[in-house]
């Protein structure tokens, strides 16, 4: 019985041990660690819309416009896509950022500054007299995130834009 | 035959021998439990937000002003010369801009130069804080929000000569100036012409908003900025064709508002603001 007693004791002692070793409960694994089962391949993505704006006279730009125009930070971005083109009639360009941001909060960060971006466009478009078409879309559109990836198509091709980014 | 005594469960559990070794498990396991609950905790990742905050900096102890024009001609240098002078010229400069400026932004023809350019603006909104808010996505105050730059580009009138007029745009653009003179320590304005329109679209934009008005109001505002020492950029001079309206391939909507610049349009206005650098120190 003693013997019973103490072999149970050690047990769970050693058991007790065991669940504190880690520090804490068992979590699971960050998308900064192992990526997220909604990240996007942004070159990807880029080649297969690129032929919806490639006769439009698009003008690539880099993480120093992004940061300039959008206030997004170089160091949250771990990868980008960035087009700006002729939309034809529309008074504003069309305007193509995919962003893979380095984590969750950087994704947070990055969408919010994207759709302050876009209301900002709305404002500006309200009552602005002969951009109605400008208006409409701004009004249609949204900014779309999955997983770190969050992407904004302010485009006349956004339906196919955007069923390319969420496939 | 000798009989081990065997002991009953509760006299087992009254031996001191029992007692001692489970006092020991039970503070054994007491301490781990303390450890544990003590572990030092996974630190949240810090907020990454990215904020560009624009900034009241000054940057010069002299004052400095443009120089007078003699017999109308300033001393323009192509940027070839001047970044000789200042290659950090075009860093120390921003745009402001309506939707015009946003094409010519998204250009991004002019490496350094800030923007801070927005739809429907113009300076009637600019200089009215009831109009110029957030929730109207235009910035308020724009003569505090230049960031420490000191060559401030203007091209603003598309959005203020039907509401005010040639010449209530033109007073508009002068007080615009001077705040931004008022408020900038040895800030250097350089005020652009405005770009004109295409003919199939000229006269059906409001009473005012065409050739004839956009001619009359680029005249009153190089005539307001000599009067004040500020820089005058001909850009509009290169957009014309030959009848005097905006060039068909500088234009980016010729069937809608015939005002916005194609990437071609925006190509010329940038090699225009790039080779007409000015400075009073040169």
């Amino acid at each position: 019985m003693k013997k019973l007693f103490a072999i149970l004791l050690v047990l769970s002692m050693a058991l007790t041990f065991a669940a504190c070793s880690g520090g804490s409960a068992p979590v699971a694994p960050t998308t900064a660690q192992t990526g997220s089962d909604g990240d996007v391949d942004i070159g990807a993505v880029y080649m297969a819309i690129a032929p919806l704006f490639k006769d439009n006279e698009p003008r690539e730009h880099d993480a120093d416009f992004i940061e300039n125009i959008y206030g997004i930070s170089k160091d949250l971005i771990k990868d980008s896509a960035c087009v700006t083109y002729d939309m034809g009639d529309y008074a504003f360009s069309g305007e193509i950022v995919m962003i893979e941001a380095t984590d969750k909060d950087a994704a947070a960060t990055v969408k919010e500054a994207l759709e302050k971006r876009l209301d900002d466009m709305k404002k500006q478009l309200s009552e602005y007299e002969g951009a109605s078409i400008d208006n409409e879309l701004a009004n249609r559109i949204e900014v779309i995130q999955r997983g770190n990836c969050v992407a904004f198509f302010y485009s006349d091709q956004y339906d196919a834009m955007a069923e390319a980014f969420n496939k | 035959m000798y009989e081990r005594k065997r002991m009953t469960p509760a006299k087992a559990a009254k031996s001191p021998k029992f007692i001692l070794t489970a006092v020991a498990c039970l503070i054994v396991v007491i301490v781990a439990i303390v450890v544990a609950v003590n572990l030092p905790k996974k630190e949240k990742a810090p907020d990454n937000k990215a904020t560009v905050k624009p900034t009241k900096e000054t940057t010069s102890e002299t004052t400095t002003e443009a120089p007078k024009p003699v017999g109308g001609e300033v001393p323009y240098l192509a940027w070839e010369e001047a970044q000789k002078k200042n290659p950090e010229y075009f860093n120390e400069a921003v745009f402001i801009g309506d939707s015009t400026g946003l094409k010519i932004m998204q250009y991004d023809g002019i490496p350094g130069m800030k923007y801070l350019c927005y739809g429907n603006y113009g300076t009637t909104n600019a200089l009215d804080q009831s109009t110029a808010t957030a929730e109207n996505g235009w910035p308020a105050e724009i003569w505090n929000q230049l960031g420490g730059r000191t060559r401030v580009y203007i091209m603003l009138g598309m959005n203020d000569l039907n509401r005010v007029g040639v010449d209530g745009a033109v007073e508009n653009m002068r007080q615009l100036c001077q705040l931004i003179v008022d408020n900038n320590k040895d800030a250097l304005v350089y005020i652009e012409s405005m770009t004109p329109i295409i003919a199939s679209q000229d006269g059906k934009r409001g009473k005012i908003l065409n050739n004839a008005g956009i001619k009359a109001y680029n005249e009153g505002l190089k005539k307001m900025a000599e009067e004040n020492n500020w820089y005058f950029i001909d850009v509009a001079s290169v957009m014309f064709n030959d009848e005097g309206y905006l060039k068909d391939e500088y234009c980016s909507d010729p069937g809608a508002m015939g005002i916005h610049l194609s990437n071609a349009g925006s190509a010329a206005w940038c090699d225009y603001i790039m080779n007409h650098c000015a400075d009073p120190k040169w």
